[in-house]
């Protein structure tokens, strides 16, 4: 049996560790993400789909910068390493970001994986990583 | 935007499409047909569409050639061709950007990898061929490697296919793809049988589908063209059925080749725009191919669309609401103005008037990390390569009459790029190779070219760019006999301009005027990143 988590059991994961979302129903969070722009509808509509990678820096970078209001990276030079970067067009930039910052790392040597699914341990060490900076020492380990 | 379009009067100097692109739709079907994402576009695109027409400005959308859009959403033309165009002309549609993600006939972006099985021959180790009285065999080692890309790998030939022109290491100029040729001599006129010893694969390099023929260009007779019976594995070779081929007596040329990406991908346009034609064929509609140059779309995409993308894009760092987005100068992959330039800068035969139009993505004037030099500069260089001129930066950081507006209200250089006659700017010099203006530079950016572009006056404009990071401070010229050397021949009138006695010179940044009787044209110091555009009027 799978163990790969799905969108909503994600967002939930990721948004109800901050205060304000802590006790807000499913619906609520969704609503709030959509208005403030670190959800995208599509999230919404395949809420109970597997979590792609690419879609979890997505949700990951937009938190980082319109909730936790952290800063952009500027250099991002050691992303660039990963082959699949700019394959991602639209979420080159999620990917450098949550890369650098070390709060997500490759799927395989030098690939991060785009379309690969989001296991449970992998989301709940993203999670950790999202609010502690200190956990984002060791960068996340290739966890195919 | 639309609003502001018109505060700025941007309008009056020729910008009028307003361009929605990813992230519009609602990312899945609804009764077959794509709609609007209601939290950004509440009112549905008739009512954007009729409203920025009421401000006399033109709408433009956005779609791909494959099942999904590139950020994921289901709604790619796909098979939905005939349905999608309807909608967009309902819209009022006028300018369509078309991306290239999900694509089902070539392992493009976030498409199955495998499908690299149809834009790729197999490998070939030899080919048999058989007829009344006449049996020969022909090793792989002894065939003729045509074009670029393919290779000899032990005792077999690999990478029959197109180039992948998506990243900047491949030349638009040259071979764009690789054949593997063999000179077949038979005593006489009739059918033959050619058996072909080959392994199939399903990556880059090696695929499934063969194209075999004979002759070139116009004679081109194809006796082959399809996948061949799957093989263990890429180096598990087998002897293809009997292809039955025409050979005439004496010396023939059999090609073995895979030119599908190309052909695949022109096909998928192709469909949309039939689409459009169906649906209303009175409606004009701008067609921008976005397949960022894979399929070397400059050689094709004259016969579907109005412009292509020549790389992977400009930026990945577009911006949102309060984020003006992020470029660079220099970046050894795509993101970077002069990645962009150094490649469309040796482009210029493949646009015109009857073809269309090189596109090295938006302008990105206006985003953070760069300097009013590098936006200036910029400018300059999508104005002489006649670029499709599309603004990527928000209009509410502009001003009338501040630096950035100066820059993207430059008159004189729109009226460059708009120019009747429509000639792309040639590069006439170039510091690192004097007598090789035409040499393709990836990464090389310390150096300074000058661009040559006539114009419909019989006037030339005349670029000095610094395309370095670094301080030019030698004195460079050019002068008239070798400006007529280089684009004489789409010029006019070039011995009126070679002859003239003086000429009147107008600095198109400055405005400044001065009457040169030389004949030769320089630029003294420039500035890292900066450059100088004049406009040479024989008198």
């Amino acid at each position: 049996m799978t163990d790969f988590v799905k969108r909503e059991e994600f967002i939930l994961k990721l948004s109800r560790k901050y205060e304000e979302f802590k006790g807000l129903k499913p619906d609520e969070i969704f609503d709030s993400g959509l208005k403030d722009l670190w959800l995208e509808s599509e999230d919404l509509i395949f809420r109970d789909k597997f979590l792609e990678r690419r879609n979890a820096a997505r949700i990951v970078h937009e938190f980082l910068k319109r909730v936790l209001k952290e800063p952009d990276e500027d250099d991002i030079s050691d992303a660039k390493k990963l082959k699949d970067l700019y394959d991602c067009h639209v979420c080159t930039a999620h990917i450098a970001q949550v890369y650098t910052k070390r709060i997500m790392g490759e799927k395989k040597k030098n690939v991060f994986g785009l379309t690969d699914h989001v296991n449970k341990a992998e989301a709940t060490d993203i999670v950790n990583k999202v609010y502690s900076k200190e956990n984002r020492e060791e960068r996340q380990k290739i966890l195919c | 935007m639309a609003d502001l379009i018109i505060e700025l009067e941007l309008d009056k100097l020729g910008y009028k499409y307003i361009v929605v692109d990813d992230g519009c739709y609602k990312p899945v079907r609804i009764d077959g047909r794509v709609s609007n994402e209601e939290i950004k576009f509440p009112n549905g695109f008739r009512a954007l569409s009729d409203y920025i027409h009421s401000k006399g400005l033109k709408f433009g959308m956005y779609n791909d050639v494959g099942t999904n859009l590139c950020a994921g959403a289901e709604v790619g033309t796909c098979l939905h061709e005939d349905v999608d165009a309807q909608s967009y002309v309902e819209w009022g549609v006028d300018f369509i950007k078309v991306d290239n993600c999900y694509y089902p006939w070539d392992n493009a972006t976030f498409s199955n990898e495998a499908n690299a099985r149809f834009v790729y021959a197999p490998n070939i180790k030899s080919i048999r061929v058989e007829g009344d009285s006449f049996k020969e065999e022909y090793k792989a080692v002894d065939g003729i490697l045509y074009g670029k890309g393919a290779e000899l790998k032990d005792d077999h030939v690999t990478g029959i296919g197109t180039l992948d022109g998506t990243g900047p290491e491949n030349s638009p100029i040259g071979a764009l793809s690789s054949e593997l040729r063999f000179n077949i001599n038979v005593p006489k006129t009739g059918e033959y049988d050619v058996y072909v010893t080959y392994a199939t694969g399903q990556e880059p390099g090696t695929g499934s589908w063969l194209q075999l023929a004979t002759g070139t260009g116009g004679d081109t007779v194809y006796f082959y063209d399809d996948f061949l019976k799957e093989t263990q594995d890429s180096l598990s070779f087998a002897e293809s059925e009997a292809i039955k081929v025409s050979f005439k007596e004496g010396g023939n040329l059999l090609r073995l080749m895979n030119h599908r990406r190309q052909e695949n991908t022109l096909c998928s346009y192709a469909k949309l725009l039939e689409a459009f034609g169906k649906a209303d064929p009175d409606h004009d509609v701008i067609l921008s191919i976005c397949e960022w140059g894979k399929t070397q779309p400059h050689i094709w995409g004259k016969k579907v669309g109005d412009s292509w993308r020549t790389l992977n894009d400009i930026t990945f760092w577009v911006g949102s609401d309060g984020d003006p987005g992020k470029a660079k100068w220099q970046d050894d992959y795509t993101p970077s103005i002069t990645s962009q330039y150094n490649k469309a800068v040796i482009m210029d035969e493949f646009a015109g008037l009857d073809k269309g139009w090189n596109d090295p993505d938006m302008l990105t004037i206006g985003m953070n990390d760069l300097t009013l030099d590098m936006c200036k500069t910029h400018m300059i260089m999508w104005c002489m390569m006649n670029a499709p001129l599309m603004l990527g930066l928000d209009l509410r950081r502009v001003q009338k009459g501040d630096e950035l507006y100066k820059i993207i209200a430059n008159k004189g250089l729109i009226y460059l790029n708009q120019d009747a006659l429509g000639i792309q700017a040639k590069r006439v010099y170039c510091s690192l190779a004097e007598n090789e203006p035409e040499k393709e530079y990836i990464r090389d950016i310390n150096r300074l070219d000058i661009l040559a572009k006539p114009l419909s006056d019989n006037s030339v404009a005349v670029s000095f760019i610094n395309v370095s990071n670094e301080n030019k401070s030698e004195v460079k010229s050019i002068d008239a006999e070798t400006i007529v050397r280089y684009i004489g021949g789409k010029m006019p009138d070039k011995e009126a301009f070679l002859n003239a006695g003086q000429y009147k010179v107008i600095d198109l940044w400055t405005g400044n005027e001065s009457i040169n009787t030389s004949g030769k044209f320089e630029a003294e110091s420039l500035d890292p990143a900066d450059s100088l555009c004049i406009k040479v009027i024989p008198i």
